[in-house]
């Protein structure tokens, strides 16, 4: 073993700029098919810088083809997908090196919308070990309607840490939007549906003490 | 002075006192992280064998070396893997079940609108690749498509030009070039 | 170096931390460490040692962090194992001196940061605090510099709460009558 090592270090060494090279002339082909070459060079770059650290790719193409179908000139297509690339590095960093590439684009959404980084390092707590794209999703969906970052925050992280799944998250959302499309205050109809569905929770959970039973989670 | 005022007064010169910091206070810290830092974890015992523990005795062209392979061989496979090679023109779900992409549904209810497209990450944005089909009944547009797992983002297209996000999906942050993108996530269970 | 999650408790990075999270064990460091060093640092009287026992501290706080529970405090859990390291260092060296830190040490050794004022304050706590035994020092710094509660005080040393209150207060006297200004009633 102490022998082979080496040689397949060297193996592996030789193999790698192969690999890299091809990813990026790939990168470059992509890019210049829809992209003037100064934008594509320069966003090309960034999705490079993003590879090596081990962060989605993808997304910073897409956000680059996405500006070019807006219309956004090209200090403004690379200001996108520089953006994209500082709040991915970001949301790995808030949700910890072991985060999926969904839960890392989702964060980098979230702390795009104005969501702390905290909320997702609590996030993470709140669920060890499940996938948090579908919490990440809903929390920034609620701060881009216009609840405010911590009342969002609290209220998803409350509702992730008391046992709801992706499909409860995702109807607390709607209830939310409805609540909030009737006239109610952003960060009251959060908290409140959010409260609802945990003394509901609490009703249900309690055999034998019957839905008046009191629960004792800490409420946001 | 009140004898209680007096003792909070002395205490309060005397914690001053002791909580002044001192100009070896830093170097110790980062002496302490430096020594935190070089210790490992249990858990990352299985490469204890190549790097020394508490003091570094390894030949370094070898750890060196070691360390470039995991990296290479890692960066390799994960490039392989998570990379998208061309464009993908979509087309409305045919052929043989793929197990990386699942069949997804977008409608919109768009009355008056004379031709709405999706434009999005998994057509690279592209509002000619995707027409949706106008529903019989009059004002639903559906959009049946294959989407590789992962998170999304899109619009509505309606007549090449008024770009609307779709009502009934969740918002993702401001993308930099105006409104907030509309979010499907395509996973194991049912997307949104 | 700047704490990465300012806004989380230390039970939430303690949590982070013990699940394998570097950075939020350097967040415990970075918010804890200056606490720990001045208290070892006033207790033992000497640098050398203070450091020591402080970094022994973190070492094993952090490999211990499994037996950490959320509902105590985490700088009472971690002050108890300071408060036992810096007790077995001093213990070590009872056999050696009679006093922990001479006068002459403690006017070598007070910090010297500060303008010259905050420097004399430092020298006569040093002087103050050599006076007293261990025991007494160690309440005295855990109360009215660390401003902790009896309970946990009592929870970390050992110790009975009216016990410790009364090494506190004789303790205060003694670094009162030697503080200046003390008595003069301004």
């Amino acid at each position: 073993m102490n022998r082979a090592l080496p040689l397949v270090a060297v193996l592996v060494l030789m193999l790698a700029p192969a690999a890299r090279a091809g990813d990026e002339a790939s990168d470059e082909a992509r890019l210049g098919a829809r992209l003037a070459p100064d934008v594509a060079r320069q966003v090309a770059v960034l999705v490079q810088e993003a590879r090596a650290a081990g962060l989605p790719t993808d997304p910073l193409v897409a956000r680059a083809f996405e500006g070019a179908s807006r219309g956004a000139d090209a200090a403004g297509i690379v200001g996108g997908v520089r953006r994209q690339a500082g709040a991915q590095a970001a949301a790995r960093g808030a949700l910890g090196n072991g985060s999926q590439p969904d839960e890392i684009v989702a964060g980098a959404s979230a702390l795009l919308a104005g969501v702390p980084a905290d909320s997702l390092a609590r996030l993470r707590l709140a669920r060890p070990g499940g996938s948090l794209v579908i919490p990440l999703v809903v929390l920034c969906d609620l701060v881009a309607r216009g609840v405010p970052a911590d009342a969002a925050s609290v209220a998803v992280v409350t509702a992730a840490r008391a046992g709801a799944t992706d499909n409860v998250l995702l109807r607390i959302r709607e209830r939310i939007h409805t609540g909030i499309e009737n006239g109610g205050a952003p960060a009251g109809t959060t908290g409140e549906v959010v409260r609802q569905w945990l003394r509901v929770t609490a009703g249900h959970g309690r055999h034998g003490e019957g839905a008046g039973g009191e629960s004792k989670r800490k409420t946001p | 002075m009140d004898p209680e005022r007096e003792e909070k007064r002395v205490d309060e010169r005397i914690r001053a006192a002791y909580r002044q910091p001192s100009a070896a206070d830093e170097p110790a810290r980062e002496r302490l992280i430096a020594r935190l830092a070089s210790e490992r974890t249990p858990r990352a015992s299985g490469l204890r064998g190549w790097f020394a523990v508490r003091e570094y005795h390894a030949r370094p062209v070898w750890v060196f070396a070691t360390l470039v392979a995991v990296l290479a061989v890692g960066s390799w496979l994960g490039a392989r893997f998570a990379g998208r090679h061309a464009p993908i023109a979509m087309v409305p779900v045919a052929g043989p079940s793929d197990a990386s992409t699942l069949p997804v549904t977008f409608v919109l209810r768009a009355p008056g609108a004379t031709r709405v497209a999706v434009v999005g990450d998994f057509n690279n944005w592209d509002a000619s690749a995707t027409p949706m089909a106008h529903s019989g009944s009059g004002d639903l547009w559906v959009l049946n498509v294959r989407l590789p797992r992962g998170v999304h983002l899109y619009w509505f297209v309606l007549d090449g030009s008024e770009w609307r996000p779709d009502p009934s999906a969740p918002l993702a942050a401001d993308g930099s070039f105006g409104g907030h993108n509309s979010v499907v996530v395509v996973n194991g269970g049912s997307g949104l | 170096m700047q704490d990465a999650r300012l806004g989380l408790t230390d039970a939430e990075v303690a949590a982070l931390a013990r699940a394998g999270d570097q950075s939020a064990r350097s967040s415990l460091v970075l918010r804890h460490h200056a606490s720990c060093l001045r208290f070892a640092r006033h207790l033992l009287g000497e640098d050398a040692d203070a450091e020591d026992a402080v970094q022994e501290t973190f070492v094993r706080a952090l490999a211990a962090l499994g037996r950490y529970e959320e509902r105590n405090a985490f700088r009472g859990w971690l002050f108890q194992i300071l408060v036992h390291r810096c007790r077995s260092l001093a213990a070590g060296r009872m056999r050696r001196r009679e006093r922990f830190v001479s006068d002459d040490h403690a006017l070598e050794r007070a910090a010297v940061a500060g303008d010259e004022a905050s420097q004399d304050a430092q020298r006569t706590l040093a002087v103050a605090l050599a006076g007293l035994d261990l025991d007494h020092r160690e309440a005295f710094l855990l109360r009215v510099g660390e401003e902790m509660e009896y309970e946990e005080m009592s929870r970390l040393t050992g110790v009975q709460v009216s016990a410790l209150r009364m090494r506190v207060k004789r303790a205060r006297d003694h670094v009162r009558a030697r503080w200046p200004g003390a008595n003069d009633g301004s």
